[in-house]
């Protein structure tokens, strides 16, 4: 299953590149954000599955962590963002 | 996985430019967030789960909201003077990367390190995990001083941001205050476990704090006050945001006179003098990055401008 | 018959996961193509909580005991809870702008 996991691996990886185009491209605050916000989350599965690649399991606390702080960047933009770009 | 490696050290490369390039500082703050979980990735696949950790918690968290509050409160620039090259700086920084490149061919391929003399001292350290042991008893040292520059960069920000705070915009609902009060015991406890597992498996002092730290930040947007000492003494506070590196380096004064070295410990205390001193650096750095965040206010302050309003 | 089981399993895994990332990468196309904000959002909800949900699923299949499976949803638990929270607070300023630029085009 291993080879399964990293190719799966892989997969995210070009799928969080991808996303990346709409982090540059934008052209509003709340696109970058949401493209964040799903990187974010392609990065727990990543981790995860990572994690049963290599049957590290210190890499499920890593995703963990990112699940518990994805949040943290996306709520400090909702309440500090100027709601309109200039 | 070498295409994987090969990809993400590219993807690396290509967000850092793009983080220090972009025009647009929002666009910047956001490829950095993203940066930052391109590096965790980055010391997951170097076998660094440690450090990964570290990352994921402040490098794509908490630095992501710090930028962000900052950037509310700046007016907006856009610098669009051509540059010219320069070939001065263009020689320093090339000498420089040329330096870099001499320093990692010096590193020894076969890449076993230090892990041998660890190993052989771990029953000695009062932990089993061999990170843990280096960093709170084997070069304890290097950790407080750590503490130190966190507590030194809080001062710093005080002295320029005094009584400032985010200013924060106003929301519909009530869904984020009902999501912190959700979130925040979840966050103490992940806190507490990465504490403890410090011991035995990847985490420990810095990665708990940063994660409690989250949780305060998360807690002070939703509750639009800056996180605050509420009853308590703000000389309580004050102790404890500091109190990481002062307990350190009074522990290691105590390891001086009992004849063990500074920083040293006696084997059969050691892990218990870890735990504790790992526990109040927790609490330590957790007070100071959420302080940083929301910006401090004496209660003073705060009842002088009740007093105002009133 | 242990050995079917765990082809079975193996086989479902394989199904699980992939469909998974088939939702990631139609999350990511829908981020890249579609129109709006809120039609970009609309695609990212949908790969945090279908795609990672199933990838969760096929992992599950192979833990090997009730404490990791433990983990594992607790993981999907709260990437749910702060994607759908954070979610609709992104989408509260993006329906605020949408709105701003409508009433700036036709005044």
């Amino acid at each position: 299953m291993s080879w399964f996991y990293q190719a799966a691996a892989l997969v995210l990886l070009v799928s969080m590149l991808l996303s990346l185009f709409r982090v540059a491209r934008g052209p509003s605050y709340a696109d970058r954000m949401l493209a964040a916000q799903l990187i974010g989350t392609s990065g727990v599965a990543l981790l995860l599955l990572l994690a049963a690649a290599f049957e590290q399991s210190a890499l499920r606390d890593v995703a963990l962590v990112f699940a518990l702080l994805a949040a943290v960047s996306g709520i400090a933009f909702t309440r500090v963002a100027k709601s309109v770009k200039e | 996985m070498l295409v994987f490696d090969g990809l993400l050290a590219l993807l690396i490369l290509g967000l850092a430019w793009r983080a220090t390039s972009s025009r647009d500082l929002f666009e910047s703050i956001v490829v950095f967030i993203a940066l930052g979980l391109m590096i965790a990735l980055a010391w997951v696949r170097l076998s660094a789960p440690d450090a990964a950790l570290a990352e994921a918690a402040i490098g794509s968290g908490l630095a992501g909201a710090l930028l962000l509050a900052t950037w509310s409160r700046i007016e907006p620039q856009t610098d669009d003077r051509v540059r010219a090259f320069s070939w001065s700086w263009a020689l320093v920084f090339s000498g420089l990367a040329v330096g870099l490149l001499l320093a990692f061919a010096q590193i020894p391929a076969d890449g076993q390190g230090m892990m041998d003399e660890v190993q052989a001292h771990i029953p000695q350290a009062g932990v089993a995990h061999p990170v843990t042991a280096v960093l709170l008893n084997f070069r304890a040292w290097d950790t407080a001083l750590e503490l130190a520059v966190l507590a030194w960069a809080w001062f710093a920000q005080q002295a320029l941001n005094r009584d400032h705070t985010p200013r924060y915009q106003a929301l519909d609902g009530e869904v984020l205050q009902t999501f912190a009060k959700w979130l925040t015991p979840l966050v103490l406890l992940v806190g507490a476990y990465l504490l403890w597992r410090g011991a035995t498996e990847p985490g420990g002092a810095f990665q708990a704090g940063a994660v409690l730290a989250a949780g305060l930040v998360i807690y002070s947007l939703a509750y639009q006050h800056p996180w605050r000492a509420g009853r308590l003494n703000d000389w309580v506070w004050r102790l404890s945001w500091v109190g990481g590196f002062w307990l350190f380096v009074m522990i290691g004064l105590v390891g001086l006179a009992m004849g063990v070295g500074f920083m040293g410990y006696p084997p059969a205390q050691a892990g218990g003098l870890i735990l504790l001193i790992e526990i109040c650096a927790t609490l330590s750095i957790a007070f100071l990055l959420a302080a940083m965040f929301s910006g401090h206010r004496d209660t003073e302050t705060l009842a002088s401008k009740s007093n105002k309003e009133s | 018959m242990a050995e079917a089981m765990g082809l079975i399993l193996n086989g479902l895994s394989l199904l699980l996961i992939g469909l998974g990332l088939a939702f990631f990468m139609a999350g990511t196309l829908g981020v890249l193509r579609f129109s709006t904000p809120l039609n970009r959002l609309h695609a990212v909800t949908k790969a945090d909580n279908l795609g990672l949900g199933l990838v969760v699923a096929g992992l599950i299949l192979q833990a090997g005991s009730w404490a990791l499976v433990f983990k594992y949803l607790i993981i999907w638990a709260l990437v749910l809870l702060s994607a759908a929270a954070v979610s609709h607070l992104i989408g509260q300023r993006a329906y605020q702008q949408t709105r701003q630029t409508e009433s700036g085009e036709t005044p």
